[in-house]
């Protein structure tokens, strides 16, 4: 696993490093010998469903324990109580279905988790809760009930929840999910802030928000983490094995149907096919197949 | 009197509206008898359009039920109204217990079978999932775990102690029968705080403790093996006391060595 160093102007220290992390649910193992090494910046964690992005992301964010391995989450073990107090005051965490409460309004509610951060000062405190909610995108619906808001502003509510507090290490479980493409991004200049000081470590299955919005992409697959590299490498593993045509190809891993009609297909290239500009979305499914 | 002032056309605004606060409204309203000059500018302004009188009220009482307190452990402890139903549930069964008690004259030590039962559903419903307003995102922060359970438990303790011992002190129960709830009370609390940090539901835990312990004092009443003031007073008695201070002790100190088991958990 690489460490990405995203700042160009200091040397990145390693923020967040994983040792044979595996977790495993009955008989199920959704996390699976994981090794990683992360330092400031944009992470993006892809895989299908059920490929153990989600546990992985709650071990990260200290609600979840290994069964094996070590962690340090900003230098710090969490599986010492004192240390995981001192890593959760720095972290910031959105769940995959965050279920907030509907009766508070979106400032009582990101007031609410800043007390929980242990933010004393009432008047910062609401400060700071008008500061986060503006950046999502809020500001006119922060005295609005959160049952009476659409789903992605209950997403976006949670999401400012998270920011709050400035933490060094974030952990977002398909923070773009409800988002449209504008305030997509929104939050990929939210997140460049933390980026700069910290780690975003993100999950999604949207391979076009990977592009937008990371600069290191793990690929994930029943629990093992089987790529890792930027998103314009991604596209480069399927370079020359990419093509588009009007039938069903035999020498393809993987074939689908295009919006106008033709077929896309990756895989090894037959003679005399052209092969087509790679994207982020072709990589993926090459990898994915093929560490199968 | 003449009039030396005349409201401005925000305050009219915000009455005619309804939208402004019940004192500055009510305030408005005493001028409103006396001054002409201001009932006509009221006139003028449109009528709100924001929906019937009664949704209205309804909204603004909602509002007020939900709002958020500023004090934080009344904010960690009340921000919901499953939160406030326990609290509410512990604080009103303590004041009514003694009342029934002493008006019905029971044969059974209903008192003591039924007043240490508050603090342990407290502390039951406080561990419950949906009690929770920020679901698991509060789960990553440094309070999370036994430091907000606790907080909510030492909440219910406040307020609903001094209720339930003055009460019953002020209906003429024994200061012996009036305190001697307490640490029964304390120890059963504490067992559903230990069970929190296990694979047991508090919930369940709290239910067959509370149906027991009623069961238990109760019973050599009910049978007419005993009186239920003699039940009460060997409830009461020093050695009964010590043994629950002694449970309570040890399941705080338990609770207190595993509370990783709520705060990082092994399960799903």
């Amino acid at each position: 696993m690489s460490t990405t160093d995203t700042a160009t102007h200091t040397p990145t220290g390693t923020l967040l490093s994983a040792a044979g992390i595996t977790k495993a649910f009955g008989s199920q193992t959704a996390v699976d010998q994981v090794d990683l090494t992360l330092g400031r910046g944009i992470v993006g964690v892809l895989g299908p469903n059920g490929a153990g992005k989600t546990t992985l992301l709650r071990i990260l964010a200290t609600v979840l324990a290994p069964d094996r391995g070590t962690l340090s989450l900003l230098g710090l073990d969490p599986a010492h109580p004192t240390a995981r107090t001192e890593v959760r005051r720095r972290l910031g965490y959105l769940p995959q279905s965050p279920r907030l409460y509907g009766g508070f309004t979106p400032l009582e509610m990101v007031d609410y988790v800043a007390i929980l951060k242990e933010h004393t000062d009432a008047s910062q405190r609401r400060r700071e809760a008008v500061t986060m909610l503006e950046a999502v995108g809020l500001g006119d619906a922060m005295h609005k009930r959160i049952r009476t808001l659409s789903g992605g502003m209950q997403q976006r509510v949670a999401l400012a929840s998270a920011l709050v507090g400035a933490p060094d290490l974030l952990v977002l479980d398909e923070p773009a999910t409800g988002l449209d493409p504008e305030q997509r991004i929104a939050l990929r200049s939210v997140l460049a802030e933390t980026a700069h000081r910290g780690c975003v470590v993100l999950s999604t299955h949207n391979t076009a928000e990977v592009a937008a919005l990371c600069q290191q992409v793990l690929v994930m697959d029943r629990g093992r983490i089987c790529w890792s590299g930027t998103p314009a490498e991604l596209a480069g593993e399927a370079e020359g094995r990419v093509w588009e045509s009007d039938v069903e190809e035999p020498t393809a891993l993987r074939s689908w149907l295009t919006g106008p009609g033709t077929r896309r297909h990756v895989g090894t290239l037959p003679d005399g096919a052209a092969p087509a500009v790679p994207t982020v979305d072709d990589g993926y499914l090459l990898v994915t197949r093929l560490t199968r | 009197m003449t009039q030396t002032w005349h409201a401005d056309e925000e305050t009219l605004r915000a009455w005619a509206d309804g939208s402004a606060a019940p004192v500055p409204a009510a305030s408005l309203e005493a001028h409103l008898l006396r001054c002409d000059e201001c009932r006509r500018r009221v006139a003028t302004l449109a009528p709100s359009a924001s929906g019937s009188d009664v949704v209205r009220r309804w909204d603004a009482l909602a509002d007020r039920i939900d709002r958020p307190r500023s004090n934080p452990l009344l904010r960690l402890g009340l921000a919901t109204p499953g939160l406030r139903t326990a609290w509410l549930a512990s604080v009103l069964l303590l004041l009514t217990l003694p009342v029934v008690v002493s008006v019905l004259d029971l044969r059974l030590p209903v008192f003591m079978a039924l007043a240490p039962v508050a603090p342990l559903a407290a502390v039951a419903l406080t561990y419950g999932r949906h009690a929770e307003p920020a679901g698991e995102l509060a789960l990553a922060t440094p309070t999370a775990g036994l430091r907000v359970v606790a907080a909510r438990a030492a909440l219910v303790a406040i307020s609903a102690v001094p209720v339930g011992v003055g009460v019953a002190l002020l209906l003429g129960l024994p200061t012996p029968v009036a305190f001697g709830w307490l640490l029964p009370g304390a120890a059963l609390a504490s067992l559903v705080a230990l069970a929190g940090t296990t694979r047991l539901d508090p919930l369940v835990v709290a239910a067959s403790l509370g149906s027991l312990w009623a069961v238990v004092v109760s019973w050599p009443a009910a049978s007419r093996r005993l009186p239920a003031d003699v039940v009460t007073h060997l409830v009461a008695s020093a050695p009964s006391q010590l043994t629950a201070l002694v449970v309570a002790l040890a399941a705080i100190a338990l609770t207190i060595a595993r509370r990783d088991a709520v705060a990082y958990r092994r399960t799903a």
